[in-house]
């Protein structure tokens, strides 16, 4: 940080230096840096900010829970039809160890599957309009993970590590890039009502400073813990803020506080500020009928309402800078998120008509406000699932090869990468490694992966650990 | 993956010698250029070459010799041998876990070209060779040793002469005050009192200074008055409350699991109440340290004062308190996660080393190589976790001393009275069978069997439905959830409770709940038999037998979708009326039970009636009652095979003599090669080793003629060794309150649990041959959380009274090369009925036959010769001492007992009685047997190179041994310079708010080097010569002249070292996320200083959910201090988190001081905050005083100060101002609330000077 600060800057130390420039001159956002690491544990290593020009500014991430099936949903095997009903040793080969042991035969798509937009690619009638955009999809089918069971993998997904502990990616990102907006967080998770398996760990800044880790909001009022006064009246509140205010400006005038007691004090207003913002960003008073539509807020389906919500809640913080979004999943009455150990056809059908409209609608809006170019959209789950039925008619957990797609951020339209065996089972071209994927989305945000680091436990830790590689193919 | 498949190359290749030069050949080098250099060049150097950015799997392939030499696995190729060349494997694709490129497989004719070139040799330029001669950065331990300062031994020096002498107050001011005047500076003045007192009492016991020892101070600020309130500050208990937090964050304490359902870990508190106890009692440093590494073998341990308790075994339980997964696919890389995790926490607390980052390779920086971490590795492998008995062990195992005392002095003596006596009641034997015989000769059959039903009705019409769990109908096939798997009822219809008619989920299914009760009915048959499957939740997922209302009898399912087999004899109820209900009134995993084809049947002989056998016992002049045990006793024997009678009980049931030896011949013959084909693991028939160990002291390796006891008295010989509990320690219970495991099904058998040795999985199944009724665990790489269908087969019962194998599958597991294994395990056993016993231990494919009951030889004898029953009955009359095991267990059929034997059992149930029989439960580490871990290559599960002996860090000299070694060479000064660096840098640290080695964790080259090194073991020595008293060593801290400097540096000291690292003032710090909750508490008077029993729950606030939620606790947490809310990982209070309560993963020294809206956002709305404010304001308002003084108390409440004029004034007007917003008078206490929520809000109140 070599901005020039004057006098100030002969007397302070660089954390105060940092709060001048944040708030003086521009640079790391205001969240990022708070929290820096006290100046007198030298450098932490790495360099935050970009590292060369950025595709994207914002990621969306819309996190699949449960992990949807591959072959139902974007990648087309027609084999299964073939071999429905055969056991997989035989047809398939070998077959490895699956989380419930349970595994039937193979098991055919239940959805009709169709080339849709102008590139082709396939779809099944599981994302109607999802396939109706699909021109705007980079679909990545030869995706993989470590790991077999929920925890883990949403662990591997999220932080890039299967245990509990790590950062999230979110928190990643907005550390090395803060957030456009002073009076929001830059990582924020719109909870639709299904926590991850893993818990809020997924969401978490691990060893980086907390300021990083996801703020939970919900799609609902009030969005995040301890917004709502409990004063009676605003004016009691502001009152009251008034004396807090003269107290520290009485402390401020002692001496032997030092920066920390400053940044405490401007903490204090940001709160004030979000208290403000917050509901804002969720009051949808201003938005026309027609979008609201578009998205589906109207659904009869409670699932696809709320979703809609999540959706448009994260087009409008795109639009206030906020750096990273996550959208969990809404809460099905009766029936569970993507994990569809039996009942594949119920279960998918619920999840895919809770999301389909919501994205499409999401994708199309962002798109026509010329912000999807720069808004990056992943959507993921923590793996596939089996080819073979488990029991009679579910699918059990399969990380050896699954699709994942991004939208917008600088990745390839229309274009589909890599491929799994004829059965969606393994992947056998292009592989991406969980780490692949991170090395890549970072790249699309200018940050190079293996520079965005901090030096914890002896390490200088990344997102990527010590694997990743860009997936250039994919770079639009 | 992609270094997995390196690793397997070499694992294949390893063992090849390359192939001596390759052709030089000019087609052969063309072919090389022509087709496969390009190919090593487009395909493979951008990871395998010099120029690789990184080289992976060390593995080079930019010259032959790079290629031959291979990487971290061995030799890449076997020039001419494609077939075992890993290169041609990994490309070929045909290997899962080896895929090279491993992004997609290559173009066919590259591949076939690849083939060909290692067929022909591997021709490649000499050329090439020389230009790329391997160059591989050398581990190099000593060089590494030699350079940084941490390995270097604890330095003496002299605190250096100062010229201000009066800036000094202890020696260690020296070292800092040198250092002051060498840069011309002057240490800032010593703080105000007020100021004092209050960072003194934050530091020492975590909150804030009573006002009136403010006052006090205040008045008298004089060094004797400073040095009393240390002492007292650290004499008292909240001392240990804030000391021991420091600690609880490098042991990653929390109180579950984590993970999907978080699940418990249970009675986790008793390791956090232990480690306060600790504190407060200033346990020498060094004892901590062995207590926490190994406190369960220690020979003397430390007891409670209070209650006896063993103190030193509850720190072992630290090693657990790492996540857990429930269900991880590969137990092998979980269980290597685990120990890495423990490692890392034990590296990096104990010794400041990153330990755990030579899992995969050598330390990058540290003198630290991979064998070191498998090394340690070992002694982890060596121990497995339990729940210990911590009330009671020290008291059970004195008794176990006495009782073998007991054993040696006069048991020999007490069974051989016992034998005589029992021989006596066979002086008749051959009249008894004989009598025997013709009484049950009379009965003319059994009944019929009555079909009660069988469901096949398709509806409940026998039945009383109640609840959701059982519908309106039986299930089907089609009607049950598919992931239930084959249920193996009969016919159409069967009950099952796990109802997910209607579209539910698994969860779902598992919470209905209900109730069948069927019509009543008359017992008329001596069993009723039925196939049962579901949940084996005792009392809540169950099939009773209900007679005069009350439950006689219970089953209930294995925590299996497939129905088994299930036969009550109800004999003792006959002719009563009796109803069958089924239950489900659980909710949670295996939340369902179900039933089908409930049939009354009799079975076996026939039962004479008592008129019958006694006019056959009066017309020989037999006693009556004894002949009646007889015919009883022959029933059972004609069924059971191993009971010496059954051979004459098979003759009464009409087989001719012939025919019962020919099947006892064959019996004899399968017996003789029962165990053909399986591996046996252990064998404790025999004399001979098969190590086992035990959780506490209720089990014995039994031999072969050893006396058996039971509750009454002498029961038996044993006629084969076996591991046994002894029966008197059954009395042994848990605490009522203790906490059982999640996921474990419920099993309470803590201190009586015995184990095997770890063994290597080689076989598809394990066998276990046992006798009676007990529970049988696999645990396999360690993992113990059992829940999920995958692991379903590590658990299994022997519900029967008979010998039986049990068999579990471990087709997963199984290791081709058991000298490099892939999967290990031991089995753990708990008894469920006295007369448990653990025979043989196999694995094998199919289960083997019964070894040791063979039909005794004399009986053999006696019916190849035997003309009549009558002559078969004299030979056992014959041979009573073949008879002498048997006998005793019978007493109704032999003599009076002697009363040597009710003596001896009288004197083994006094020694017994001396052990309170409850106890409470924590989490601790036991000794299991003795095995070193393997090495991974490149850490990876499926790669294990090579076992590596358990020893301690090379660079401290290694050293082999126990755990409890390893703990004595860790904190010897003599050995490692480490341990007394690292704890007194992090006291003071916690004191400065910053360590004299900043990065407290890592001493290593990664972390900072110290500041003041001479200080540090001038610190070092000192504490260690103190024998470690951490008290005192806070004591001389705090009275240092730098700890009492105040807060305002000097314009020369903020120019010339701003990162103030001479210490020439104090730096403000903010105080704790606990610390700031409990002086709120505190202030408003709600603290409860009182240790509550158990941990109190958090109060959830509204947005933390997930799986594994917790039931929701008080706002105010019941007013207990912060160090006493529950831990759960996946529910922490967000209110703590916010202010850096450290996620609990690994050692956190140092936790962040993080500065977000959050905080604010607490200090203004969180209902926690304003709660306290108004308690507070209950107070002040209650107060008759004016508002000035009453203002000005507030302020030394929370500030340990007065309030200033203008503070005063701005007070006063807040307060009438919100007394005319709120239309209240100004001295309601409503009014007050709001001055004071303001005061909390105040930055003041969060930082300390």
């Amino acid at each position: 940080m070599a901005h020039e600060c004057g006098r100030v800057r002969e007397a302070l130390t660089r954390r105060a230096m940092l709060a001048q420039t944040a708030t003086g001159f521009g640079g790391l956002a205001l969240s990022a840096l708070f929290a820096d690491p006290k100046s007198a544990f030298g450098d932490q290593g790495g360099q935050r900010g970009v590292h060369f020009a950025p595709r994207a500014r914002n990621v969306i991430f819309l996190y699949m829970d449960g992990g949807p099936s591959q072959v139902d949903t974007f990648d087309y095997k027609p084999m299964l039809e073939k071999h429905h009903g055969r056991n997989p040793q035989q047809v398939i080969g070998r077959v490895e160890k699956t989380q419930f042991d349970n595994n039937g035969t193979v098991m055919r798509c239940p959805w009709t599957f169709r080339r849709r937009g102008e590139s082709g690619l396939w779809v099944s009638d599981l994302f109607p309009n999802i396939g109706g955009c699909i021109d705007e999809l980079c679909v990545v089918r030869s995706m993989t993970s470590n790991f077999s069971e929920h925890t883990a993998a949403n662990y591997f997904l999220h932080t890039g590590n299967g245990s509990q502990g790590r950062p999230s990616m979110g928190a990643w990102v907005s550390y090395g890039l803060g957030s456009d907006n002073q009076n929001l967080p830059g990582f924020i998770v719109l909870n639709g009502g299904l926590i991850p398996v893993g818990g809020l760990d997924n969401f978490n800044s691990g060893f980086l400073p907390a300021s990083y880790q996801g703020s939970l909001f919900r799609p609902a009022d009030p969005p995040v813990a301890n917004l709502r006064r409990l004063e009676s009246t605003s004016a009691l509140q502001k009152r009251k803020a008034e004396f807090v205010k003269s107290l520290d400006g009485l402390a401020r005038a002692t001496p032997g506080y030092d920066e920390q007691f400053e940044s405490a004090i401007r903490n204090y207003e940001l709160s004030e500020n979000m208290e403000a913002v917050a509901p804002e960003t969720m009051d949808f008073s201003k938005e026309s009928d027609a979008t609201k539509s578009l998205y589906g807020l109207d659904s009869k389906d409670p699932a696809t309402a709320t979703y809609a919500r999540q959706c448009l809640i994260a087009r409008r913080m795109v639009e206030r800078g906020v750096r990273f979004i996550e959208l969990t999943c809404p809460a099905i009455q009766g029936h569970d998120r993507w994990d569809q150990h039996g009942g594949l056809r119920k279960g998918h059908e619920d999840n895919a008509r809770a999301v389909d409209q919501p994205i499409a609608a999401l994708i199309r809006d962002l798109r026509a406000r010329g912000l999807l170019d720069e808004t990056l959209i992943l959507w993921a789950g923590e793996f596939g699932r089996t080819p073979f039925a488990q029991g009679a008619d579910g699918r059990d957990h399969n990380p050896y090869g699954f699709t994942v797609w991004m939208a917008g951020g600088g990745v390839k339209r229309g274009h589909a990468h890599g491929e799994t065996d004829e059965w969606g089972y393994k992947v056998v071209k292009d592989k991406l490694e969980m780490h692949d994927l991170h090395a890549t989305i970072l790249h699309l945000l200018g940050v190079d992966h293996k520079r965005l680091t901090l030096r914890f436990g002896g390490r200088d830790m990344r997102l990527t650990d010590v694997h990743g590689e860009v997936v250039r193919e994919i770079l639009a | 993956m992609r270094s997995l498949l390196l690793i397997v190359l070499a694992a294949l290749a390893a063992d090849e010698v390359p192939a001596a030069a390759s052709s030089q050949d000019p087609a052969g080098i063309e072919f090389f250029e022509k087709n496969v250099r390009p190919i090593l060049v487009d395909r493979c150097h951008s990871c395998h070459s010099a120029t690789a950015a990184k080289l992976k799997g060390g593995l080079r392939l930019d010259s032959l010799e790079a290629a031959l030499k291979g990487g971290d696995s061995g030799p890449a190729l076997v020039p001419g041998q494609p077939d075992k060349s890993p290169l041609v494997e990994a490309v070929s694709y045909r290997n899962v876990e080896l895929k090279m490129p491993p992004k997609g497989r290559l173009p066919a004719k590259e591949i076939a070209d690849l083939t060909e070139w290692v067929r022909r040799g591997a021709p490649w330029p000499k050329a090439d060779a020389s230009a790329s001669a391997a160059r591989r950065a050398e581990f190099n331990l000593e060089q590494r040793k030699a350079e940084h300062w941490s390995w270097k031994p604890l330095r003496n020096t002299e605190p250096p002469a100062v010229r201000d002498a009066a800036a000094v107050r202890r020696p260690l001011d020296r070292y800092l005050q040198a250092k002051l005047e060498q840069r011309g500076l002057t240490p800032a003045p010593t703080a105000d009192p007020r100021t004092l007192i209050r960072r003194l009492s934050f530091d020492l016991v975590g909150l804030p200074p009573s006002t009136s020892d403010a006052d006090a101070f205040d008045k008298d600020p004089s060094d004797a008055a400073y040095e009393r309130i240390v002492d007292r500050l650290l004499a008292s208990p909240q001392f240990g409350e804030t000391w021991g937090r420091h600690w609880l964050d490098l042991m990653r304490y929390a109180e579950t699991r984590g993970h999907e359902y978080d699940y418990l870990l249970p009675n986790a508190h008793y390791y956090r109440d232990y480690v306060i106890r600790a504190f407060n009692a200033d346990l020498p440093y060094p004892q901590l340290v062995l207590e926490h590494v190994a406190g369960d073998l220690l020979p003397e341990p430390r007891l409670n004062p209070a209650d006896g308790s063993n103190e030193s075994v509850l720190a072992t339980g630290w090693w657990y308190l790492g996540e857990w997964l429930h269900s991880p696919v590969d137990t092998r890389v979980d269980e290597m996660d685990r120990v890495s995790n423990q490692i890392e926490v034990f590296g990096k607390s104990f010794l400041g080393l990153t330990i755990s980052c030579a899992r995969c390779h050598d330390h990058k920086f540290d003198a630290i190589s991979q064998k070191d971490f498998y090394a340690l590795a070992g002694f982890l492998k060596s121990s497995n976790y339990r729940q210990v008995r911590f009330d009671t062990i020290e008291a059970e195992k004195g008794a176990a001393r006495e009782l073998e005392a007991l054993r040696d002095r006069s048991e020999a003596t007490a069974v051989d009275a016992a034998l005589r006596s029992a021989r006596r009641g066979l002086d008749r034997l051959a009249d008894y069978l004989e009598a025997a015989r013709d009484a049950m000769s009379v009965c003319t059959g059994c009944a019929d069997d009555i079909v009660f039903d069988d469901f096949e009705s398709g509806n409940y019409a026998n039945w009383t439905v109640e609840g959701t769990a059982f519908g309106a109908a039986p299930q089907t096939a089609e009607t049950v959830a598919t992931y239930q798997g084959k249920i193996g009822a009969t016919g159409k219809y069967f009950v099952n409770s796990h109802n997910v008619r209607k579209g539910e989920d698994m969860a779902a299914g598992d919470r209905h709940t209900g109730r069948l009760t069927s019509n009543p009915f008359r017992i008329e048959r001596d069993h009723i038999a039925f196939l049962v499957d579901g949940g084996a939740i005792e009392g809540k997922t169950c099939i009773n037998l209900l007679v005069d209302r009350r439950v006689v009898l219970s089953a209930t399912g294995r925590n299996s979708n497939a129905m088994a087999p299930q036969r009550w004899d109800v004999r003792a109820w006959r002719g009563k009326e009796a109803r069958i209900e089924v239950v489900d009134d659980a909710t949670g995993g295996w939340g369902n039970i179900g039933i089908d084809e409930i049939v009354f049947t009799d079975g076996g002989i026939p039962s004479p009636g008592r008129e019958k056998i006694a006019a056959i016992a009066d017309a020989r002049k037999l006693d009556a009652a004894r002949l009646a045990a007889w015919v009883e006793h022959l029933r059972r024997a004609g069924a059971d095979p191993s009971d010496p009678f059954h051979a004459f009980a098979s003759v009464v049931k009409g087989e001719t003599a012939a025919a019962v030896l020919a099947r006892e011949r064959s019996r004899e013959a399968a017996a003789a090669h029962a165990l053909d084909g399986v591996e046996i693991i252990a064998d404790y028939t025999k004399p001979g080793p098969a190590e086992w160990s035990q959780d506490g002291v209720t089990w014995r390796r039994g031999n072969s003629g050893d006396a058996l006891w039971d509750a009454k008295g002498l029961a038996g010989v044993a006629p084969y060794g076996a591991l046994r509990e002894d029966p008197l320690w059954q009395f042994l219970r848990s605490a009522p309150k203790a906490q059982v495991e999640s996921s474990h099904r419920g099993w309470d058998d803590s201190g009586r649990r015995a184990r095997t040795a770890t063994f290597t999985i080689t076989k598809p199944t394990l066998h276990t041959l046992v006798r009676g009724a007990g529970r049988l665990f696999v645990e396999m790489d360690g993992h113990r959380q059992i829940n999920g269908p995958l692991h379903a087969s590590t658990v299994a019962a022997s519900k029967d009274p008979g010998l039986r194998w049990v068999s579990q599958n471990v087709r997963y597991y199984v290791s081709p090369e058991p000298a490099k294994p892939l999967h290990r395990a031991h089995l753990e056993f708990s008894p469920d009925s006295p007369d448990f016993e653990v025979l043989i231990v196999a694995q094998g494919d199919a289960a083997p036959g019964n070894p040791v009951d063979r039909p005794p030889r004399f009986v053999l004898d006696a019916l190849r010769e035997a003309t009549s029953p009558r002559a078969l009955a004299e030979s056992y009359q014959a041979r009573p001492s073949e008879l002498d095991g048997w006998l005793l267990r019978h007493p109704e059929l032999a003599g009076p007992p002697a009363p040597e034997a009710a003596d001896h059992a009288a004197a083994r149930a006094r020694i017994a009685a001396t052990v309170k029989p409850e106890s409470r439960l924590a989490p601790a580490i036991m000794a299991g047997s003795a095995s070193d871990e393997v090495l991974l290559i490149r850490g990876n599960a499926a790669t294990p190179k090579e076992f590596v002996p358990r020893r301690f860090l090379e660079a401290f000299g290694g050293g082999g041994g126990d755990r409890l070694d390893l703990a004595r060479r860790m904190i010897d000064p003599a050995v490692t310079p480490l341990a007394q660096r690292v704890i007194v840098n992090r006291l003071w640290h916690h004191l400065f708010g910053r360590g004299l080695v900043p990065t407290v964790d890592d001493f290593g080259k990664m972390g900072l080097p110290p500041e003041h090194g001479e200080l540090l073991d001038f610190l070092a020595l000192e504490f260690a010569r103190d024998g470690g008293s951490i008290k005192r060593m806070i004591r001389e801290i705090v009275l240092s002249a730098a700890y009492r400097r105040s807060t305002v540096a000097s314009a020369m000291a903020i120019e010339t070292d701003p990162g103030n690292a001479l210490l020439q003032h104090r730096d403000p710090r903010r105080v704790t996320a606990e610390a700031l909750r409990d002086a709120m508490l505190a202030v408003s008077g709600r603290l409860d200083l009182t240790p509550p029993e158990r941990s109190i729950p958090i109060h959830l606030d509204g947005f933390q959910d997930g799986r594994g939620r917790p039931g929701d606790g008080p706002v105010d947490g019941a007013g207990r201090r912060s160090v006493y809310l529950a831990v759960h990982r996946n529910f922490i209070s967000s209110m703590l988190l916010a202010f850096d309560f450290p996620q609990p993963f690994s050692a956190i020294g140092r936790r962040s001081v993080s500065n977000v809206p959050a905080q604010s956002l607490i200090l203004r709305n969180n209902p926690f905050v304003h709660e306290q404010a108004a308690s507070w304001a209950k107070r002040v308002a209650a107060d008759p005083g004016p508002a000035r003084e009453r203002i000005d108390g507030m302020f030394r409440a929370a500030f340990a100060r007065p309030a200033t004029s203008d503070e005063t004034a701005g007070a006063l007007q807040l307060l009438q101002d919100v007394a005319a917003m709120k239309g209240l008078d100004a001295n309601h206490v409503d009014v007050w609330k709001e001055l004071a929520h303001t005061l909390f809000q105040a930055k003041e109140f969060l930082f300390i000077r």
